[in-house]
């Protein structure tokens, strides 16, 4: 995952705060009975499935799901026919933002999905930008120089 | 938003401002006690002014930093038909609050290999604004200032279409010396020379994007 720009990091925010996050995939084709869907979880036993849409006018699947905001999370997205799940992605790893784009890379081998007891609970969190967090070491700051 | 204020210097010359779009982020003052009226452009403007380059810090532990302007605007933009956020050509608090106030953006750019470069930066700002803050802005299009009739200017302009595909509006700004005196005099070039190739051109091209 790559660093977080502060800049693009919504201050109204703090960590644990609920934001809509919309998942769009790109670069899966599929048959008319089949359907697409996407599975979130994180290390704290969070896990949740959503259905994507196909887009009417891009070449995308979309779908919107809960997240906590700047949280680190682990989604896997898999394709589902009559029969049952036939086709599903590599995992990827996020921090929880307004939207999430991914372009869809096959899993080889056996199409299980992951889990989130089985997500390992000492990935290094990057510590969120929000206003509230910076107000605590600006306060020192001002304590510091007497303004 | 922009902190060397070029835009207000154009418009005003050297006079000064009880109150600037400064007062307007940092103090919270209503945006429309900010607005001043220039008779010989016949707009309304909020200057700028110098103490804009130190608002990055200042706004940096404010909850909703990022929205400031956005919220000053929604006060008074009814008034008005079209709302023009001039910025500095730097990514930072201000121009981040310029986008999140804006649906379209114009970038006027110099057709230059350097120039290229700028455009995928500000492409990846908009993107970054769209997954980060979730505010999606649409780029209306590309205006070519400065314009000489070049290979590589040709190339680049070229370039700005086939690898970003974007929009490059078909009127060229020419590079030509009545449009600086213009803003050295501080009035329209279409007043100070109307018939000179840069009001002819910033003529059409005002058409070209109300259109």
């Amino acid at each position: 995952m790559s660093k977080t720009n502060p800049l693009f990091v919504d201050s109204t925010k703090i960590g644990s705060d609920s934001i809509g996050c919309r998942i769009e995939l790109s670069g899966l084709d599929i048959e008319g009975d089949q359907s697409v869907y996407v599975k979130f979880c994180d290390s704290n036993g969070f896990e949740e499935s959503t259905q994507l849409q196909q887009h009417p006018e891009e070449p995308i699947f979309f779908g919107k799901i809960w997240l906590n905001h700047q949280q680190h999370v682990t989604f896997q997205f898999y394709v589902m026919n009559h029969e049952g799940i036939f086709r599903t992605s590599v995992p990827s790893q996020a921090k929880a933002t307004y939207i999430i784009e991914s372009k869809w890379k096959e899993a080889e081998g056996q199409k299980e999905l992951i889990d989130a007891h089985s997500l390992s609970p000492d990935i290094e969190e990057e510590k969120p930008v929000s206003a509230l967090d910076e107000l605590g070491d600006l306060s020192s700051l001002i304590d510091k120089w007497g303004l | 938003m922009d902190p060397q204020s070029s835009a207000t210097h154009a418009i005003f010359g050297d006079r000064e401002f009880d109150n600037t779009v400064f007062d307007v982020l940092i103090n919270r003052l209503p945006a429309e006690q900010a607005v001043v009226h220039s008779e010989d452009f016949d707009i309304d403007v909020i200057p700028s002014e110098i103490m804009l380059s130190g608002v990055d810090i200042q706004l940096a532990a404010h909850f909703g930093r990022e929205r400031i302007l956005k919220k000053a605007l929604d006060g008074i933009k009814r008034k008005y038909d079209v709302v023009i956020i001039d910025c500095s050509p730097s990514l930072g608090l201000l121009t981040v609050n310029a986008l999140l106030a804006s649906k379209n953006i114009i970038i006027p750019i110099c057709p230059e290999y350097f120039s290229l470069k700028g455009i995928e930066l500000i492409l990846e700002t908009l993107k970054n604004l769209r997954i980060g803050l979730g505010h999606k802005v649409e780029v209306q299009g590309i205006v070519i200032t400065r314009y000489r009739n070049r290979k590589v200017t040709n190339d680049v302009i070229k370039d700005v279409k086939d690898t970003f595909g974007l929009n490059v509006f078909n009127n060229f700004i020419p590079d030509n010396i009545s449009v600086e005196e213009a803003h050295h005099r501080h009035i329209p070039v279409h007043k100070y020379a109307p018939s000179s190739k840069g009001a002819k051109a910033y003529g059409a091209l005002s058409k070209e994007i109300i259109i």
